[in-house]
């Protein structure tokens, strides 16, 4: 592993050799710089590099306990709205301050712990010391291969499900008149649609990056194996004229 | 946080790591304690104004200051006037509490104060010369809006 870059623990030693390899690669020192030049102003990112570093970690171990809370945590808060009389009695008050903080917990949840773990993709905000303007990172590990198919279904389908049941109630809010309902119902989608705008950011960018680079890595396979093959079919042609010569 | 209470010692690199989850926690609870000594029938919908009065008025003064030409970033100064909201919060649990008018009226007037003081040390930085008072203008409004809020809300306080 190169200097700055942290090799997440998604996957076996093979992964490791192929990261190495990687690193050195002209396109994703940009990445490795960007991402240990955040470490320090990322959220999650400082036990994330701790846990990483100890590569013996299984992504089986870690899939598995990410899975269930990635899950649970935007179910949480669609539950405690939905059956008001049965955590905070169906007073307005107490469950919109309820559903608001799981809300935003659910979503600093998604964006900065389970996104990383499950998928390999995160985004966050920089402010530009020099200029004051903020940028917004979205990014993606290399490795995009070695994330295991079930994390990602399981990631993508909580990610999208969330806003949609928000929408669904939402609609129902208009419809029936309910207008102070609206009120934490629109924050909400507002809080699971930002996590969904910002991973699907990501994911662009991951594809543009795998397609960038599978380009450029079959492009140097495939020369290697051209020049192997010229030189055992010239090696394979000499042979043949040798062989000739005698006989 | 703590520029907002010690306004002399604020200065522009705090504003660079900036978050929306004091903003929310003091949002929710002025509109938690505003709402609380509501009377029955209205306690939704004061719960409800507060927090879309101070969400809604704190993005279009942002968004009116950007709009001026302001150097600043969307959600540094959604921060920048959350925080800022702080005192307006001690004003209204000292509010609540009870006492005559001329006191609630005082104690609400130092509270404004401090609010838009420490706002506008940064705000005002932060938007070109000749357009200060168009940027500031709308900040003024705004904490007056929820000072009186603040003010009529312990009218119907039991202990006053």
């Amino acid at each position: 592993m190169s200097g700055g870059y942290v090799a997440p623990s998604l996957g076996s030693a093979d992964a490791e050799g192929f990261m190495a390899q990687l690193a050195q690669a002209p396109g994703s020192s940009l990445a490795s710089n960007a991402y240990g030049g955040s470490a320090a102003s990322g959220n999650g990112s400082s036990s994330y590099a701790a846990t990483a570093t100890n590569s013996s970690y299984a992504s089986a171990g870690f899939g598995s306990a990410a899975r269930p809370a990635e899950a649970m945590s935007g179910a949480l808060a669609l539950l405690v709205y939905l059956i008001p009389g049965l955590f905070t009695g169906s007073e307005y008050v107490p469950t919109f301050v309820a559903v608001v903080m799981l809300s935003a917990l659910d979503l600093w949840t998604v964006k900065n712990v389970t996104g990383r773990l499950l998928v390999g993709l995160r985004w966050w905000n920089e402010v530009d010391e020099a200029s004051g303007r903020s940028h917004w990172r979205f990014e993606s590990f290399e490795e995009q291969r070695f994330v295991h198919a079930t994390d990602s279904t399981v990631f993508w389908t909580a990610l999208f499900v969330a806003p949609a049941l928000w929408l669904l109630l939402a609609l129902g809010c208009v419809l029936t008149l309910k207008l102070h309902w609206l009120v934490l119902v629109v924050v909400c989608l507002g809080m699971t649609g930002i996590n969904v705008y910002g991973y699907v950011k990501c994911k662009k960018d991951a594809r543009k990056k795998i397609a960038a680079l599978s380009g450029s890595v079959a492009q140097e396979y495939g020369g290697q194996i051209l020049a192997r093959g010229m030189r055992l079919w010239q090696g394979g042609a000499q042979q043949g004229e040798r062989q000739k010569v005698p006989g | 946080m703590l520029c907002v209470l010690n306004p002399r010692k604020a200065n522009m690199q705090t504003l660079k790591n900036w978050d929306l989850w004091g903003p929310l926690v003091l949002c929710l609870t002025l509109a938690t304690l505003l709402s609380w000594f509501a009377p029955y029938e209205q306690k939704s919908l004061v719960f409800a104004s507060v927090f879309v009065i101070v969400c809604c008025g704190a993005t279009v003064v942002t968004v009116n200051a950007l709009l001026l030409g302001g150097n600043i970033s969307f959600f540094q100064s959604v921060c920048v006037l959350g925080y800022c909201i702080f005192p307006l919060n001690i004003a209204s649990v000292i509010c609540l509490i009870g006492g005559p008018l001329i006191w609630r009226l005082a104690v609400v007037a130092v509270c404004f104060f401090w609010s838009t003081s420490a706002s506008l040390g940064f705000m005002g930085e932060l938007v070109p010369t000749n357009r200060r008072a168009l940027a500031v203008y709308p900040l003024f409004l705004f904490y007056t809006s929820i000072g009186w809020l603040i003010l009529i809300a312990a009218r119907t306080s039991p202990y006053s």
